[in-house]
């Protein structure tokens, strides 16, 4: 009975403790509890299938891989996939962090000051220009290319580094906007009149009293718009030749030669993994808090 | 410290749909405690956000001291920071990543004053309000009074001439209310900066107001001293909104006496002759039927039942400690009366009331105004 109570206990949240009231009960509620857990555990088994598989073929050496199945262990395991997929994807990756790097840190403090400036300030149409920057959220990406493609020539921006950090950050400003708008939104007016009342302007109530209570808000802008850069495909495609070409092309590219070497191909995949892996295992329990809206506020 | 004058100020919300205040004319004189009173929604908090420039009004012009701060005519508005006012917000407002002495010195650092002065005026100002010992606290880390405390001393160690308090006890549970009320008075008496202080609870405005302001529905309702408000209310909302417990309000018919010498208040549950001074004004109104008001302390126990005593049945008693309220049951109407020298075990017993005439309130039943 100890024991159970323990257990229950370590399961901690509500659901789990209402799980297990239930599976005390009758025979045919424990079937069902039992159940419910096989079939949780068959599709978490299912979706990471693949990232097995990948992980697996990323530590054979290439003649292994044509003859084993893609899901088993590697006889005797090398990183010198490793070793060769980053050689070749070492200048796309390296532009993947500049643009990265670039397009997050721009749309992020671009979207963050115009947030800011919605959710704090009332101006004349403030609704209807807010109306209209949201609605380029919802704009599909193909639809805007020729123009974009022209626009980006004719700056001189055309394979450049540069001129992926600009379409980055311009697209990313309306989704960064909406995300800080919500959470300046929680930060009590009281707390800008105050600042007002202070002496401060509207700046200086940013930097001073709006970004350090906000912390959590950054982080989980940061994280969100850094993945779906670093992610990011169509534009790296249109706008970056080969000089500034992204890793997720590059590592497309790899497989379109002659023939396919599945482990390196791996191998690049999981090099493209991992800082958005990492940055989301480092940023986790900030992320949590700041998906859930009211953990922002300020008082 | 200078005076604050408002003139002919009218505020409109949601695109002048909503009326907030209209032609709203006050003076609040130099060194005074003036207390906007009203119910929420009256327009209190607008007048304050206005005399601090966080709000435009549409017109009329607010002068602080010889300064135009507002003005719409004269198209002048002088921004928060160049006011020299200091606001207390009922939520603290506490920047919640700074310390408490980031808090205290934030204004000072805005007005790039030097490190040690900022420092010395800190030190001055938290030991003048006895949280010296909270300075490297952050705001989640204090209790509210300490918050509240906090928030006076950011708004004290600017020395600013003008205080503004928007509802600065309502976050405070009971006692400490009582014990900060006090220590604000003492402290705005010591300084004699000119304060406003905006709230709904008239207990507050009575102890703390030099004069009170009495507010409904944008407009100024009346204003004097809180002896003059409570004994000589203009109107019928004044009379209600003011005292606690409330005032007893009672339809009367205006009578002659019998014996022709003046006139009489009577309804089924009181008849009360008309004290001499306002049977003139009773007469000039030309109404045959007034409310009248009695303050629940102007009861005193008859000794004997007469022709102007209120006999009724008493329903409940509340023991104050120092006195009792006694609710009394005359017919169906329910009278209640602040006592000090009743025994508290009179439930359902009958009781005689008398009242001075020269205290009770009348009213026009129409216009709501006070007569005589």
């Amino acid at each position: 009975m100890k024991t159970r109570a323990t257990a229950s206990g370590l399961c901690g949240n509500g659901r789990g403790s209402a799980m297990d009231s239930s599976a005390n009960g009758s025979a045919s509620t424990r079937v069902l509890y039992v159940l419910f857990y096989a079939l949780l555990l068959l599709f978490a088994v299912f979706y990471l299938l693949p990232f097995w598989g990948a992980l697996t073929t990323s530590l054979k050496q290439a003649r292994e891989v044509a003859i084993t199945n893609p899901l088993a262990f590697p006889s005797s395991p090398t990183f010198s996939p490793y070793l060769e997929a980053f050689a070749q994807l070492k200048r796309p990756l390296l532009n993947s962090v500049l643009i990265t790097v670039g397009g997050t840190l721009g749309s992020v403090f671009l979207g963050s000051i115009c947030g800011y400036a919605f959710a704090k300030y009332r101006f004349r149409y403030d609704n209807l220009i807010f109306t209209l920057l949201v609605s380029a959220i919802f704009l599909p990406y193909q639809a805007i290319l020729v123009p974009l493609f022209q626009t980006i020539r004719a700056l001189g921006l055309y394979n450049t580094i540069p001129g992926l950090i600009l379409v980055h950050t311009a697209y990313g400003i309306p989704m960064c906007a909406l995300m800080f708008r919500g959470f300046y939104g929680d930060v009590p007016d009281c707390l800008i009149k105050q600042a007002m009342m202070d002496g401060n302007g509207p700046w200086r109530i940013y930097t001073k009293i709006v970004l350090p209570s906000t912390k959590i808000a950054t982080v989980t802008v940061l994280v969100f718009q850094f993945t779906s850069i670093w992610n990011e495909m169509l534009f790296g495609l249109i706008i970056g030749g080969p000089d500034s070409m992204p890793a997720t092309i590059a590592l497309n590219n790899m497989m379109g030669t002659l023939a396919a070497e599945w482990n390196v191909q791996m191998a690049g995949s999981m090099w493209l993994a991992l800082p958005v892996l990492i940055l989301y295992i480092a940023m986790g329990k900030y992320l949590i808090r700041g998906y859930m809206a009211g953990a922002v506020t300020a008082s | 410290m200078p005076s604050i004058t408002i003139s002919d100020m009218r505020v409109a919300y949601n695109n002048g749909k909503t009326l907030a205040l209209s032609d709203f004319n006050l003076r609040i004189e130099d060194g005074e405690f003036c207390v906007l009173l009203g119910p929420s929604g009256c327009g209190k908090t607008t007048v304050l956000h206005c005399i601090a420039g966080l709000i435009k009004p549409d017109s009329g012009e607010i002068r602080i001291g010889e300064n135009v701060v507002t003005s719409a005519e004269k198209r002048v508005f002088l921004r928060p920071q160049e006011r020299n006012i200091a606001m207390v917000f009922q939520e603290y407002a506490l920047y919640p990543n700074m310390t408490v002495r980031g808090n205290l010195s934030f204004a000072l650092e805005t007005m790039n004053k030097a490190r040690s002065e900022i420092q010395a005026k800190v030190e001055q100002t938290a030991q003048m309000l006895g949280i010296e010992g909270l300075l490297d606290r952050k705001p989640a880390e204090l209790s509210g009074g300490q918050r509240q405390r906090v928030a006076l001393g950011r708004a004290l160690v600017r020395d600013p001439q003008v205080f503004l308090l928007d509802e600065p006890l309502g976050n405070l549970d009971a006692k400490l209310r009582d014990q900060v009320r006090y220590e604000l008075r003492k402290l705005q008496l010591s300084l004699g900066v000119t304060t406003v202080y905006v709230t709904h609870d008239q207990t507050e405005a009575m102890t703390l107001a030099d004069r009170i302001v009495l507010m409904k529905d944008g407009r100024v309702l009346q204003e004097g001293t809180p002896r003059e408000l409570y004994s000589e209310p203009k109107n019928l909302f004044v009379a209600g909104f003011v005292g606690t417990p409330q005032i007893n309000l009672t339809r009367c018919s205006v009578r002659r006496q019998a014996d022709g010498s003046g006139l009489l208040l009577s309804s089924n549950c009181l008849s009360l002759p008309v004290p001499q001074k306002t049977a003139a004004c009773l007469l000039a109104s030309g109404r045959d039927e007034v409310i009248v008001g009695i303050r629940p302390a102007d009861f005193q126990i008859a000794r004997e039942s007469g022709p102007f005593s209120l006999d009724g049945r008493v329903e409940v008693v509340e023991p104050l400690g120092d006195a009792v309220l006694v609710y009394l049951a005359i017919g169906e109407h329910m009278m209640v009366a602040k006592l000090t020298e009743m025994a508290e075990d009179e439930v359902g017993a009958s009781l005689s009331l008398t009242v001075d005439p020269a205290r009770i309130h009348i009213f026009d039943p129409v216009t709501e105004e006070r007569i005589g």
